[in-house]
């Protein structure tokens, strides 16, 4: 029975809290003559659907958004790999030793600005297209895999790399982001 | 016929399925009186975005039934026409008529 409570949980990414609930009853009750495979099958189906119909009523918004998501993805990363430069320099003129890169130390600063601003991206797109969190996300992970496909020489593969490391971040963000306005909502009626 | 030409195949076969039902239209009911009646079965994901797009053009509404422990504690959502969904598929029906009168289809016998 735990299952139709995540199959619930992911039909409420994509539409009211009340459709997943019958519509994941639905689901069950199909598949007491089809089985899990079936289920789950029509689960994720359903949600696709779902999802790109959101991103099909918009598609202007949608592209809009993601490329503004991908504009500050970027321009952060550009931002973080100058501070790293700013920090590498000072670290090793004031200590005046070699940097040891692997240090738990150097791993968080590498790391945490960047998974920061992936959560802080995925919260903005919720926040800018309420009730349609998730089409943007998938948009913009649509522009982030064609990202990723623009020849190195051209652009920096490295920062296209660690962006889509960044994409299950991204897309957190925005599922908290809709639960939080959903809990909003419910706050107020 | 502009709200006629707005209705697709689909969405008029999901209506008509609907009308069918009267009081016990629901996801699974629906899909399987199309299954029944136009010998398909409709993908889930299809039907369901189609009855949430035909509830937000307002062309359906929905009520929703008691839990009941073989659907996991999850209430039916029942569905039935409103005025402006009748009238929609009546005018969709109509035009189909009429673009059906004087044709001659093997094995399609008109009332």
């Amino acid at each position: 029975m735990r299952s139709i409570y995540v199959a619930e949980w992911i039909l409420a990414l994509v539409t009211s809290r009340d459709r997943a609930a019958s519509t994941a009853g639905d689901l069950l009750e199909g598949a007491q003559a089809r089985g899990a495979v079936w289920f789950w099958f029509s689960v994720l189906r359903t949600a696709a659907s779902l999802l790109w119909r959101d991103v099909a009523e918009e598609p202007a918004r949608a592209v809009g958004l993601s490329f503004l998501g991908m504009a500050i993805l970027i321009a952060v990363d550009y931002l973080r790999a100058a501070l790293d430069g700013l920090a590498f320099f000072m670290v090793a003129y004031w200590t005046g030793r070699p940097l040891h890169l692997g240090s738990i130390g150097w791993i968080i600063w590498f790391n945490a600005p960047m998974l920061l601003t992936s959560l802080g991206t995925g919260r903005m797109l919720a926040r800018w297209a309420p009730g349609r969190e998730l089409a943007a996300c998938l948009m913009f992970a649509i522009l982030l895999a064609i990202y990723n496909l623009v020849p190195i020489p051209i652009f920096d593969g490295g920062i296209a790399g660690s962006a889509s490391l960044c994409m299950p971040i991204v897309l957190a963000g925005a599922a908290w982001g809709r639960q939080r306005r959903l809990a909003s909502c419910r706050r107020t009626s | 016929m502009a709200a006629a030409s707005s209705l697709g195949e689909f969405e008029q076969v999901v209506l008509l399925a609907i009308l069918r039902l009267g009081e016990n239209a629901y996801g699974v009911t629906i899909g399987a009186e199309i299954k029944a009646c136009a010998g398909r079965e409709p993908a889930p994901g299809a039907l369901y975005t189609t009855l949430e797009r035909l509830e937000d053009k307002g062309l359906v509404s929905s009520l929703l039934g008691d839990p009941t422990p073989q659907r996991g504690g999850r209430a039916k959502r029942y569905f039935t026409l409103s005025p402006k969904g009748l009238a929609a598929i009546a005018r969709a029906q109509q035009s189909y008529r009429r673009l059906l009168e004087g044709c001659h289809l093997p094995g399609v016998t008109y009332a």
